[in-house]
């Protein structure tokens, strides 16, 4: 959908950087970061046909990452709690540069381009308490800080430029402690929230779930051409209980909750790794690894299908629907209502597949 | 010429996908089948006589058969959530008395067709409901609709084990067989069934550790014997050795019994368990006997371990990227 505001950012974009595009790198449609058999690292960026176009080897295990709307640049961040992220041409198959940041905070693990690319976001937080903060790197200035503001709530995890041009945060409730089992230090208290903001920092709205949700630690996020937010979650409470694990929300609405049919809620095993909408039509999808399963759901929260896929994490938008990744090296696609292959690739495919 | 034969076939089958002929061959498919065979039987002996007497042990014989198949968790036994279907455990909030008391207090006419049956709550359905329905003291007295119950819950159970022994064989099977093959949407490389094998063993053992033994063990100062599993008819520990007899079967045929540290780890667990002379894990809460439960718990993850190790490193294989790691 080509909205006035869409079309004037894309104009402006097309007007400030009209010399090197991601067809220089190869058009790739997804990023995805890798473990190699040799247990080394590496950015790809691969084709909805599955096709290799490049492959930058990384210096160690990364995360997720944000694409820039134009460029063929990256920046993937390392594997938390990580102190730095790596911005990459894609098109030289180089890092150009290395943000650090801030001392007292690592990165979440997420960042988002303003949508005309000359400004970059990421999710960080503070080592001391947990808070959470948005920093903000300006690319002209060879991604300088150049500010930063508060996420809006505790554990930041994935950030999101919204459709309007706006972030969206996942504050996830969670202070984890930076020692090697990450041990989460204040389940009883969680509260985890939605939280809208301004280019700013300026706070839009704020969606916490329900009480007896609390548990539900919101960690990642979809964006729907009409502004629906789709947020996935991961549970810290009782075993017992299977709640649901995918919330849609429209602003000033109360949220959607997805729910499974009682037979299949416990696939999941509470946990949901990755969500995307599919490119055109009316679906969303979270993914879970531990259960080794994708689920699928109408906008209106309503139950399509729990397609099986061992390993599986990384979903992003497909021409008729989502292309998935695993750790196993599988990229697939489901379309109309069957699983697919796409490719299988010698490699172990990361969390989360980055779509361009 | 046959050896030669032999050994360039031996050479052309890498080792990353060695086993899959044979688990499916001499172990999916015969299970299934005897799953299916003993549900037909349970529910033919319950639809002639459905006092628990007569039924008791039909189901046993039938729980026996569904241990050696249990933890495939993949193919048609997830379709529409069948394996929750058939074993609705842990079940922590107890939804599963609940569900059945709730349906005999209303008397409700829902279970007087299979449809209907297939309609009824997932706790309420399956191998364990049928154990409250002939074991529990609290449903003793459900009469006519505790029986009509029975009926309906044994035919839905034959129902599904039909369904799924059919589509291993129509269809699963050779899914499996052609791992890798063009076309095959469900395995894109070989190596990916083998994949699939080694997740069923190693989650099988990891259940019988976090499961069926640490849920009765709780802690040392509060153990919990009622929290084992089918305690009601005195299977906590027969379940525990069935488990462990099915996972040394599917070890020794993905390995072809080339993974002797797993076998030698696998007979051992066996045998503890074997040993522990305690049906229902009632041993929990005496010190001597809770050390020989722990010591069963720690000889499965031994044999874990060895899984992992052995197995993994010689077909190429691990536990999941992802699934092994939070976000």
């Amino acid at each position: 959908m080509t909205t006035r505001r869409g079309f004037l950012a894309s104009l402006a974009a097309a007007v400030a950087i009209p010399s090197v595009t991601w067809a220089d790198a190869g058009s790739p449609d997804y990023l995805a970061a890798a473990r190699e058999p040799d247990g080394s690292f590496a950015l790809y960026g691969v084709t909805a046909q599955g096709q290799q176009r490049f492959r930058i080897p990384l210096p160690g295990r990364g995360h997720a990452g944000a694409g820039h709307p134009v460029r063929p640049e990256a920046v993937t961040f390392a594997r938390r709690p990580g102190t730095y992220a790596l911005v990459i041409d894609c098109a030289q198959g180089r890092v150009i540069r290395t943000l650090t940041a801030p001392e007292g905070h690592h990165f979440s693990g997420h960042g988002a381009f303003s949508a005309d690319g000359e400004l970059l976001f990421t999710g960080e937080v503070d080592n001391a308490t947990g808070s959470g903060w948005i920093g903000q790197w300006t690319r002209a200035g060879g991604y300088r800080r150049s500010g930063q503001f508060a996420s809006g709530g505790i554990g930041p995890h994935e950030i999101l430029r919204r459709p309007d041009g706006g972030l969206v945060v996942a504050n996830g409730g969670i202070i984890a402690a930076l020692d090697d089992d990450r041990t989460k230090l204040n389940l009883d208290t969680m509260r985890p929230n939605l939280t809208y903001l301004a280019l700013d920092g300026t706070v839009e709205e704020q969606v916490e779930l329900s009480p007896d949700l609390h548990w539900n630690s919101i960690r990642h996020l979809a964006a729907h051409a009409d502004g629906t937010i789709a947020f996935a979650m991961q549970w810290e409470g009782a075993a017992a209980v299977t709640p649901p694990l995918l919330g849609l929300h429209r602003r000033g609405q109360v949220p959607v909750m997805c729910n499974l049919p009682d037979a299949m809620a416990t696939r999941m095993q509470n946990y949901a790794g990755s969500v995307a909408f599919e490119a055109a039509g009316d679906r969303v999808a979270i993914t879970s690894p531990k259960g080794g399963v994708l689920a699928i759901f109408d906008l209106g929260g309503t139950f399509i299908d729990l397609p099986v896929r061992a390993d599986v994490c990384g979903i992003g938008a497909a021409p008729d629907g989502f292309m998935l990744t695993d750790g196993f090296g599988g990229m697939a696609r489901f379309g109309a209502n069957a699983l697919a292959g796409v490719a299988a690739f010698d490699v172990a495919w990361d969390n989360h597949l980055i779509t361009i | 010429m046959k050896s030669a034969l032999s050994l360039i076939a031996a050479l052309a089958a890498s080792p990353a996908f060695a086993g899959v002929e044979e688990v499916v061959d001499a172990h999916i498919l015969p299970g299934y089948a005897a799953f299916e065979a003993s549900a037909a039987d349970l529910r033919d002996i319950a639809a002639a006589d459905c006092t628990p007497d007569a039924v008791r042990p039909a189901w046993n014989d039938t729980f026996d058969a569904w241990m050696a198949v249990s933890h495939l968790k993949f193919g048609p036994i997830e379709q529409d959530g069948a394996s929750v279907i058939v074993a609705f455990w842990p079940d922590e909030r107890s939804a599963t008395p609940k569900a059945l008391a709730r349906l005999i207090a209303d008397q409700d006419p829902i279970i007087d067709t299979a449809t209907g049956t297939a309609q009824i709550s997932v706790a309420a359905r399956g191998i364990y409901a049928l154990e409250y329905l002939l074991y529990d003291p609290q449903f003793d007295q459900a009469g006519d609709y505790g029986c009509a119950l029975t009926q309906a819950l044994t035919a839905d159970l034959a129902t599904i084990a039909a369904r799924v022994d059919q589509d291993w064989q129509d269809g699963y099977a050779e899914t499996m067989r052609t791992a890798g093959a063009a076309g095959n949407q469900t395995y894109l490389s070989d190596k990916e069934a083998t994949q699939a094998l080694f997740t069923a063993l190693l989650a099988g053992l990891d259940f019988d550790v976090e499961q069926r033994l640490a849920r009765p063990l709780g802690t040392f100062d509060r153990p919990r014997p009622n929290r084992a599993e089918a305690w009601r008819s005195g299977r906590s520990q027969r379940n525990i050795v069935l488990s462990l007899q099915a996972l040394a079967d599917l070890a020794r045929q993905l390995t072809d019994g080339t993974a002797p540290i797993t076998d030698a780890a696998m007979t051992r667990a066996i045998e503890l368990a074997e040993g522990l002379d305690d049906p229902i894990l009632a041993g929990v809460d005496d010190p001597s006997q809770r050390l020989k439960i722990e010591i069963v718990q720690q000889a499965i993850t031994t044999a874990y371990d060895a899984v992992l190790g052995e197995i993994g490193a010689s077909l190429g294989v691990s536990a999941g990227f992802n699934s092994a790691d939070g976000d």
